[in-house]
């Protein structure tokens, strides 16, 4: 049993020989980008709320609240990936260890991950939110500490609880992807309409160097009903700045011991059920009759890859998902930036300012252009060996990556000039500008996989990311520069030439990008190797 | 129906010939085999007959057009079944079958035809209709076959194609080649059964390091031991 932990352990945490140092270095260093990010986002709110005159107890409850129900989030997943849905059980079950003891070991294993991801998220959050407040002192990092080793043993027990229901409504949801991709929508546009409304008290916080009136009233109302003895993550602020310790330390073990104990006895015959299920292969696939037709290879290409995408779930949700969501994430993001540009600088932003938001979103639908090889995998020979040329081939792809975009876009810039965010004029210089650059965005991500194609998939049949993460900061970076760009030249520039040089820019930007696309794209085929 | 002339190819960063001075010419209404030990290049004759493969010595031309330089034309030609039966798992086998098919430009009847009648003949209609990466190993086989013959290509080739299908599918599927060439198109094939090629095929080459080693005439050599010469060949001392 030690040695299936051990092994387990290695698999989770020993990394992938097979990763390319490149890729290694880029998840590197976007993992070190994003963690800088989320702690300067914990330090700037964590200080707005101690002005705020929210007690240091209030801040670190709201945090250990959040780190809570992320670390309650981990522990369903890795208890579905790991009892429920196991990739390896035609591994496993011929291991010399019975169901009961891989249950256990599996069950110690979430465990163990729980508290190392406690620690890795608990240490550093707390003392961010004590410099903040500015009361980093010995006795308060051993409290952290002391914090930290209990932090995953409510979200572990409660996890083992929350994994069944969970389980049964994905259960009613398989093949149910339309479904699914609303949930998933919806999903997308709470996190952005959250993710405003912190980013609109920070803006607010930071122009008037203290938080609002009504910033302060709203936290108010959050922190004080997270305050209360219900929630069961009050004990464990308690014991971490040794308020009431030794009785938060009692009931945090305590609700361990009685949730545990329930979890035990719930989910382990449903386990057993599953396990046994999953053992005997019981199977029922989903029959889906076509008919039959006689279409030109350009339509049946079309058709292929939009099934193509829809059928790979991470990539239809994110891909999909995401220009779904973008008109509504425009409209949330456009309003923040015109409404604060507007009031310290003046109407002439609302052009340069739509054009940063409009673009950002641009740049993250057609960064999946830049696997538009790779998603072939093995499969990639079929495309060499029908007879249809492979420029034809990938420029459908590409018309299709296009086409989700100017969606997204036309439906966005509806959202605008119907809002009065912008004039008819600039919503029409907006969606030409905007085109142009999602072309040039495109030609951009296909020429990308053209010279790294990696047609490796990995073992849930999904592309690396590797491309659409370089190809999203490309198109990021281009975002920023170009709204940035308008936003400056709108103060300095009549709004016709403002319109005529962004316009420019991305005429340029497309160009070269289609001009290598048509020049490489046949000899770069040729020299992909499979 | 296709010819290759004087094919030599090496792969990238390699400086030894994988198939060197290759010359085959394989008729209408013929089976062609290739036998050949592991590594002997087979694969990378058939993959750059269908066009696949680039290489720069020698011709290879379907139905008269040249493979390199206008692929798309000899292509139409060509329906190919892999030796690793890759197919795109997230159709069905009746949406992969229409789809290739409507690369090849196949008509509603051609595709109707696999879908039906060829179906039928390797026991695969009844699961048309799930996804194939449901699919075991000899049904993706089936369903590679399928999608290889539904624009009725004049030269099929198939790529170690009896690896893993059970005796009745393999017994079928020698007898679907041999009624194919029959049917006046032609058909190669490479295998590491000779007992197969033997009872399917009219000639066959025997490949060794990338080398046609010799071409052989079964319908004029019906007393040629295949085996005895393979084994020569390949230094395996059978007495």
């Amino acid at each position: 049993m030690i040695d299936f932990i051990r092994l387990q352990l290695k698999l989770m945490w020993g990394g992938n020989k097979n990763d390319s140092k490149k890729s290694v270095v880029l998840t590197s260093v976007i993992g070190v980008a994003v963690i800088a990010v989320v702690l300067a986002l914990v330090y700037v709110l964590a200080r707005m709320l101690v002005r705020g005159t929210s007690s240091v107890y209030e801040v670190s409850l709201f945090f250990l609240t959040i780190i809570e129900c992320v670390l309650t989030f981990i522990g369903i997943s890795m208890q579905m990936k790991r009892l429920y849905k196991p990739s390896d059980l035609h591994i496993t079950s011929r291991f010399p260890l019975t169901a009961f003891k891989q249950y256990m070991a599996n069950l110690l294993i979430i465990f163990i991950n729980l508290e190392i991801y406690s620690f890795m998220f608990v240490i550093p959050i707390m003392i961010i939110i004590f410099a903040a407040a500015g009361t980093v002192s010995f006795v308060g990092i051993l409290g952290i500490m002391v914090g930290a080793l209990f932090a995953g043993l409510l979200p572990f027990a409660l996890s083992m609880i929350i994994v069944i229901p969970v389980m049964a409504v994905l259960s009613l949801l398989e093949n149910r992807n339309v479904i699914k991709m609303l949930i998933f929508v919806v999903a997308i546009i709470v996190f952005f309409v959250v993710y405003n409304i912190i980013l609109q008290m920070l803006a607010e916080y930071f122009l008037n160097r203290n938080p609002a009136e009504d910033t302060i009233k709203f936290w108010k109302i959050i922190l004080s009903a997270l305050d209360n003895p219900f929630n069961p993550f009050v004990y464990l602020c308690n014991l971490t700045l040794f308020t009431h310790a030794l009785s938060g330390l009692g009931i945090v073990l305590a609700m361990f011991v009685v949730v545990t104990a329930i979890g035990f006895a719930v989910a382990r015959p449903v386990y057993n059920n599953v396990r046994r299920k999953l053992v005997d292969g019981v199977a029922k696939y989903r029959t889906h009759r076509v008919a039959v037709d006689e279409v030109p290879a350009w339509r049946a290409l079309f058709k292929y890859n939009f099934k193509e995408i829809l059928r790979t779930k991470a990539y239809a949700y994110f891909y999909l998902g995401i220009a779904i969501a973008t008109p509504i994430m425009v409209f949330f993001c456009d309003r923040l930036v015109v409404n604060i540009g507007k009031a310290q600088l003046g109407g002439s932003v609302a052009f340069g300012g739509s054009i940063l938001v409009i673009s950002a979103f641009m740049a993250m639908i057609s960064a999946f252009s830049a696997i538009s090889i790779s998603i072939e995998g093995k499969n990639f020979y079929i495309t060499k060996l029908v007879p249809v040329s492979f420029r034809r081939q990938l420029s459908i792809k590409g018309a299709l990556n296009l086409l989700v975009s100017l969606g997204a876009l036309l439906i966005s810039c509806v959202v605008l000039v119907s809002l009065d965010y912008l004039s008819a004029v600039q919503t029409l210089m907006v969606a030409l500008t905007e085109i142009i650059f999602a072309l040039g965005l495109v030609t951009n991500g296909l020429n990308l996989n053209l010279v790294n194609p990696n047609l490796k998939l990995k073992a849930n049949g999904e592309p690396d990311e590797i491309n659409i993460t370089l190809m999203m900061l490309i198109g990021l970076v281009l975002s920023v520069l170009l709204g940035a760009l308008g936003l400056i030249l709108s103060f300095m520039l009549a709004s016709y030439k403002v319109y005529l040089i962004l316009l420019s820019i991305v005429i340029v930007y497309a160009a070269i990008n289609t001009a290598i696309f048509m020049r490489i794209t046949e000899r770069r085929y040729a020299a992909i190797e499979f | 129906m296709l010819k290759i002339e004087n094919f030599s190819k090496k792969y990238y960063k390699n400086p030894n010939y994988s198939a060197e001075n290759i010359n085959i010419h394989v008729k209408t209404g013929e089976v062609f085999g290739l036998v050949g030990s592991n590594g002997a290049g087979k694969s990378t004759i058939i993959k750059s007959l269908i066009g696949v493969l680039p290489f720069s010595e020698g011709t290879i031309t379907v139905n008269g057009y040249d493979i390199a330089k206008e692929p798309e034309k000899a292509k139409k030609f060509i329906g190919y079944v892999p030796d690793d039966h890759s197919v795109y798992d997230k159709l069905t086998g009746r949406e992969y079958v229409n789809y290739i098919g409507s690369l090849y430009g196949a008509t509603k009847e051609q595709k109707q035809t696999a879908l039906e009648k060829t179906a039928k003949v390797f026991d695969i209609s009844q699961v048309l209709d799930i996804q194939i990466a449901n699919y075991s190993h000899g049904m993706k086989q089936k369903i590679c076959i399928l999608g290889a013959l539904v624009h009725s290509p004049k030269l099929w080739v198939l790529d170690e194609p009896m690896v893993g299908l059970d005796p009745q599918t393999m017994y079928t599927l020698c007898k679907y080649i041999r009624d194919y060439a029959n049917a006046g198109n032609s058909v190669l094939f490479s295998s590491h059964n000779l007992d197969t090629v033997k009872k399917t095929c009219d000639r066959v080459a025997v490949i060794k390091k990338g080398k046609l080693i010799k071409t052989v005439d079964l319908k004029e050599e019906p007393d040629f031991d295949l085996d005895k010469f393979f084994m020569e060949v390949n230094g395996v001392d059978i007495e």
